[in-house]
């Protein structure tokens, strides 16, 4: 047996020939090209990217669903489920980005009074300003308005020009919206005494950004009484007792005097 | 695509497989299957399977070993896929397991013959062993570490599967004696 067993030795000589051999070339080659290695990174390096991949889409969704909240309650009006999350996330986050300077803020609180106001206008105009919603909306325009008249105050001591252009503008602003109230028709819902409350919240109003005008204009009135006061008694005999803002000085022939400037 | 230096050096490991091993993976299958573009076929699907597991990013401690087990597979599993295949779909393969049209020349001599028609009657693995031990010429250790076995026991494995296939061959020539005897009377 041993014998025919090593008779299988004569096998070995079974080769493939050059042609099945080039076959086997190619269909290596071909192997390798339709399934490349895969590219393996080590577990750390894995694990790191899977986990700013987490916190990439986690960070994405929420930014998401806030900007969806956000463009929706966007249009939100007193009394509507969102309108917290315009007031305390729209506005705030938005007054962060708009500047640092007074001017800016300023103009931004404007913006803010002004669109209370358009806020109330408009439930006004829609026949759904209840009670409930004119406090809350006054309430909101009490808040904003505050927050203007401390901005104001501040302003009035570095640029009163400015503040006394901003309160004109607004003045004229909470008229109109006003005289737009006033012209509403009469409410058809029961509980309804908005209309009247409205006009009060913006009288109001009216009525602090009037104060903080006089405030403003007392303050500068002040301090030219006060440059007045510190001119030599020569000069203030012969200067004028013109208070505006604009006012200049005539000056005495002998010595000239800076024009007070506002 | 640019492929890094790791993906080169697996290609060029492939390749220097595919040179070095070719020809011993395809008369491995050749002996078992005896047909010539069927043992092609599975040759390449050995070193196929082989790229395949490289690619996946593991690695390959002992390449022959590797590649005969692979290809050991592969053979049962084409036995596997004729059993139960359609004898159509055979017959496309280029097979067909009961004819002896199959077999190819190189297997017909006699003793050669005679050795194949009586492993036929072994176990897959049996076969195997014998064609790595005596075709092969394959130290023991080597096909004791390609089977998961220690030398001394694949010794001993050895010696049943020669020692069974020495009975096969008493019981056959046995029968082929009684067998003529048979004729012989008859003729008388």
């Amino acid at each position: 047996m041993e014998h025919k067993l090593a008779k299988l030795k004569t096998l070995k000589n079974i080769t493939l020939t050059d042609e099945e051999r080039n076959l086997m070339r190619a269909h290596a080659a071909r192997i390798i090209m339709t399934s490349p290695v895969l590219v393996t990174d080590s577990f750390f390096k894995r694990g790191v990217q899977h986990g700013l991949r987490i916190a990439l889409s986690s960070m994405l969704f929420v930014v998401f669903i806030a900007g969806s909240v956000s463009a929706v309650a966007k249009n939100a009006l007193p009394g509507d489920p969102l309108y917290s999350f315009k007031l305390n996330v729209n506005e705030e986050v938005k007054g962060l980005l708009v500047g640092t300077t007074p001017a800016e803020k300023l103009a931004f609180q404007q913006s803010r009074v002004e669109t209370r106001v358009k806020e109330i206008q408009t439930l006004a105009e829609t026949n759904s300003l209840t009670q409930a919603k004119q406090q809350i909306a006054e309430k909101a325009l009490n808040s904003n308005v505050s927050d203007l008249s401390a901005n104001l105050s501040t302003l009035s001591d570095q640029s009163p020009n400015t503040a006394l252009t901003v309160t004109a503008s607004l003045q004229q602003t909470l008229k109109a919206n006003k005289t737009a109230i006033q012209n509403t028709p009469d409410s058809t819902i029961s509980d309804d005494t908005g209309k009247a409350d409205a006009l009060k919240t913006v009288d109001a109003a009216l009525l602090k950004v009037s104060n903080q005008e006089v405030q403003i204009i007392s303050k500068e009135i002040d301090s030219i009484n006060k440059a007045v006061t510190t001119v030599p008694d020569s000069a203030s005999a012969s200067l004028s007792t013109d208070t505006s803002s604009t006012a200049t000085t005539q000056t005495p022939a002998t010595k000239p005097v800076t024009p007070i400037a506002p | 695509m640019d492929r890094d230096d790791s993906s080169k050096d697996k290609e060029q490991y492939f390749f220097d497989m595919v040179e070095k091993y070719q020809d011993a993976i395809f008369r491995f299958i050749y002996f078992r299957v005896t047909n010539r573009a069927v043992a092609l076929d599975i040759t390449q699907d050995t070193f196929t399977k082989t790229w395949l597991y490289l690619a996946s990013g593991k690695t390959i401690e002992h390449d022959e070993a590797f590649l005969y087990r692979t290809a050991r597979n592969a053979v049962i599993d084409f036995f596997k896929k004729s059993k139960s295949a359609s004898l159509d779909t055979l017959m496309e393969a280029g097979f067909d397991p009961g004819s002896t049209k199959t077999v190819d020349e190189v297997f017909r001599g006699d003793d050669i013959e005679t050795v194949r028609t009586l492993l036929e009657l072994l176990d897959e693995e049996s076969q195997q062993i014998i064609y790595l031990r005596y075709t092969e010429e394959k130290p023991i250790e080597e096909i004791a570490a390609l089977y998961g076995k220690t030398a001394n026991a694949m010794t001993v494995k050895i010696h049943r599967i020669v020692k069974k296939l020495r009975a096969h061959f008493d019981q056959r020539e046995l029968e082929q004696e009684q067998s003529q005897e048979k004729n012989q009377w008859n003729t008388n």
